[in-house]
């Protein structure tokens, strides 16, 4: 039997035919929480891209699976039809698009089964309450003219509802203030009492460990330089707080060395 | 609405005759008829037939990938058709609406005829007045706000001819009207002139759906004049046809008027559509805006040439014209040329145009969340019209077109020999 879990192993990614990934190997398992922190420029949302499919960037080796299922040979949509979801760190506006039309059609496409429309209008009702978030967004135009703050709210407002089983959130804290990482970190934890999203497992992509006050990581993972270089449960954030990366860069080069 | 029956050629047949020909049987067969005071004398009539054969499409040649001669459109055309016009204008609401036959028609045709749309100076606007069968006028009196829109139907479903429309809108001073024409149908070609005279504080919608059968060559020139804080919107939208050369012009004579042009296409399959919008700010302290979209997919070209004309001493003009093209074939084309013209200092101009394709990121992001890339880029295309649809005042008319729209952003359709 298949072991249930977003899998990669051995990745290396280019963009532009330099190489940005150098093998990582990772694991999320469901209901589990990941956290991959990291400084600017270590690969990061590399990651993220990569998985989610986008087309600048190319696999050169390993495997990504979802429960089994082969990721890298699926188009980005049935890659979220397998039921992946990435939460964009700067997520693009798509001018005269409501959002309330871009959440049905999402749903539809990743649920194709489901919800009779009432039902679907309460759960996007408790999300947007569990958010802080006006009604008023439903028909405005998906991130057209949207705060920093606004477009972040709407990832997880999208996270919420299309519930996927396994969701990689990039740098979704950066440039929000407390308020806000609350509104996520409450988000999440709605998910996870939702029926749909219990079994979730998440991978927070994060330069700060702030946000980890707020989703609860049970894994820590440290990248530098596209490689995992250290791995361990919520004390290795701690130490981050205290001591940043440098030490961890040191740590790193003298391994080399 | 029986019309004067007619044993005469030109009514008659299939196929197509030298316009010359045509327009020579159609005086004949006019000078035999019976009616004692024409709307239009003959004498204006070939002046027009003259300036038809003398002059040259404006705008000049359109691209090279264009399947349409100017030069050529026009010289053979079907056999006269006479079309229906349907209208729902209720005396009750102080709407009168003629035509030429009956009393008061030709009057107001003969008044205002040539005020809003300079036909001796356009080709098309010259041949569909050398031609100009049937008239209507719809008068709206002084300070009369007309609650209901006013429906003009061009019906030529299945027709085969040509046909020449002709209306005049006049708003005396004060009254408000929102005129809904919508052709549908509109014979083999057809060839046209809207005129509307917006008087003092009048306020006018005017809004086009254009759904001309798919074979259709259809040539409107649309023209509006108005007066001292009077406002003129036109809305059109661009559906039909095989191809639309759509003219629409606002002249702003009186201080405080106002001009908004609102106007769509989007072409697919061999559609070509051929756009022209002028605001005129012959006085200062008049204010204009002017929104245009298009988009071109499988084969479609299109052309759009606004201009905004700033006179003299029109100090205190306010003007702005905002024009985006969308592509989304390789095969698709569409030249956008804005142009200011300005003759005063002391004026306010903006124009910004955007040519281009769909956005990858947008694309990408719509497809992570499990929407396909083609129903991705049908949804972005949709929403590229929103901002323009949108404004259209009546529900229904925007309902009509977003389904119009969806028709025509799904994936590829069949080629013309296919």
């Amino acid at each position: 039997m298949v072991q249930k879990a977003l899998r990669i192993d051995g990745l290396r990614v280019n963009v532009e035919d330099k190489q940005i990934l150098k093998g990582i190997d990772l694991t999320v398992e469901p209901r589990s929480v990941h956290a991959l922190m990291g400084p600017n420029g270590s690969g990061k949302s590399t990651l993220a891209f990569a998985i989610a499919g986008h087309p600048r960037y190319t696999v050169t080796a390993g495997t990504v699976t979802l429960d089994g299922e082969d990721l890298l040979a699926l188009a980005p949509d049935k890659r979220a039809k397998a039921g992946l979801f990435l939460s964009f760190q700067y997520p693009a506006a798509i001018p005269g698009v409501s959002v309330a039309n871009f959440l049905r059609t999402a749903r539809q496409a990743v649920r194709p089964e489901d919800l009779p429309p009432a039902k679907f209008r309460q759960l996007i009702f408790e999300r947007l309450d569990v958010l802080d978030m006006d009604v008023a967004l439903m028909s405005r135009s998906v991130n057209d003219g949207f705060s920093g703050g606004e477009k972040k709210r709407l990832e997880m407002l999208q996270l919420a509802v299309l519930a996927p089983k396994y969701a990689v959130l990039d740098e979704t804290d950066s440039g929000l203030d407390i308020d806000a990482l609350r509104a996520v970190g409450d988000s999440v934890a709605s998910l996870r009492k939702s029926d749909e999203g219990r079994e979730t497992g998440l991978l927070v992509i994060t330069h700060y460990p702030r946000i980890l006050q707020y989703i609860a990581a049970d894994h820590v993972h440290v990248m530098v330089d596209g490689r995992i270089v250290k791995s361990g449960g919520p004390e290795l954030a701690h130490e981050i707080e205290r001591e940043g990366y440098e030490n961890l860069r040191e740590e790193v080069a003298g391994g080399v060395g | 609405m029986a019309s004067a029956s007619t044993s005469a050629d030109v009514f008659q047949g299939n196929g197509r005759v030298p316009t010359r020909a045509l327009f020579e049987a159609f005086l004949e067969e006019l000078d035999g008829s019976r009616q004692a005071t024409p709307v239009i004398s003959s004498e204006i009539r070939s002046e027009a037939f003259k300036g038809f054969e003398r002059l040259d499409a404006s705008g000049g040649k359109p691209g090279r990938d264009w399947k349409h001669d100017y030069t050529r459109i026009g010289t053979d055309i079907p056999l006269l058709q006479r079309s229906t016009v349907k209208h729902n204008a209720h005396a009750a609401d102080g709407v009168r609406f003629h035509t030429p036959d009956t009393e008061g028609g030709a009057e107001f045709v003969r008044t205002y005829l040539g005020r809003a749309v300079h036909w001796r100076e356009d080709k098309f606007a010259s041949l569909a007045l050398a031609f100009l069968e049937k008239a209507i006028v719809i008068a709206v009196p002084a300070a009369v706000r007309v609650e209901q829109p006013i429906d003009v139907k061009y019906d030529a479903s299945g027709a085969t001819g040509s046909s020449f429309p002709y209306t005049l809108v006049v708003l005396e001073p004060g009254a408000e009207a929102t005129v809904v024409e919508n052709a549908f149908g509109g014979g083999a070609f057809s060839c046209g002139i809207v005129e509307a005279i917006v008087g003092d504080g009048a306020r006018l919608n005017y809004i086009v759906v254009q759904r001309a059968d798919a074979q259709s060559t259809v040539l409107m020139n649309r023209g509006a004049v108005c007066g001292q804080d009077a406002s003129c919107h036109w809305y059109l939208a661009e559906l039909g046809g095989a191809l639309s050369r759509s003219v629409v012009s606002t002249r702003l004579e009186g201080r405080g008027a106002s001009s908004e042009i609102t106007a769509f296409f989007f072409n697919d399959g061999d559609q070509h559509v051929d756009l022209a919008s002028l605001v005129e700010h012959a006085v200062g302290d008049s204010t204009s805006r002017t929104t245009i979209k298009s988009a071109a997919k499988d084969r479609g070209q299109g052309r759009y040439l606004g201009n905004i004309r700033i006179a003299e001493n029109a100090n205190g003009s306010d003007a702005a014209l905002r024009d985006d093209a969308l592509l989304l074939s390789k095969t698709a084309h569409i030249d956008s040329v804005p142009a200011l013209e300005i003759a005063s200092n002391d004026v306010k101009a903006f124009h910004g145009a955007t040519v281009g394709s769909i956005d990858e990121e947008e694309l990408f992001y719509a497809q992570s969340r499990g929407i396909e890339r083609t129903e991705a880029e049908r949804m972005i295309a949709l929403g590229f019209f929103e901002p323009a649809l949108s404004v259209f005042p009546i529900e229904p008319v925007r309902d009509l077109l977003r389904m119009q729209l969806t028709e025509k952003a799904r994936p590829a359709a069949p080629t013309a020999n296919g």
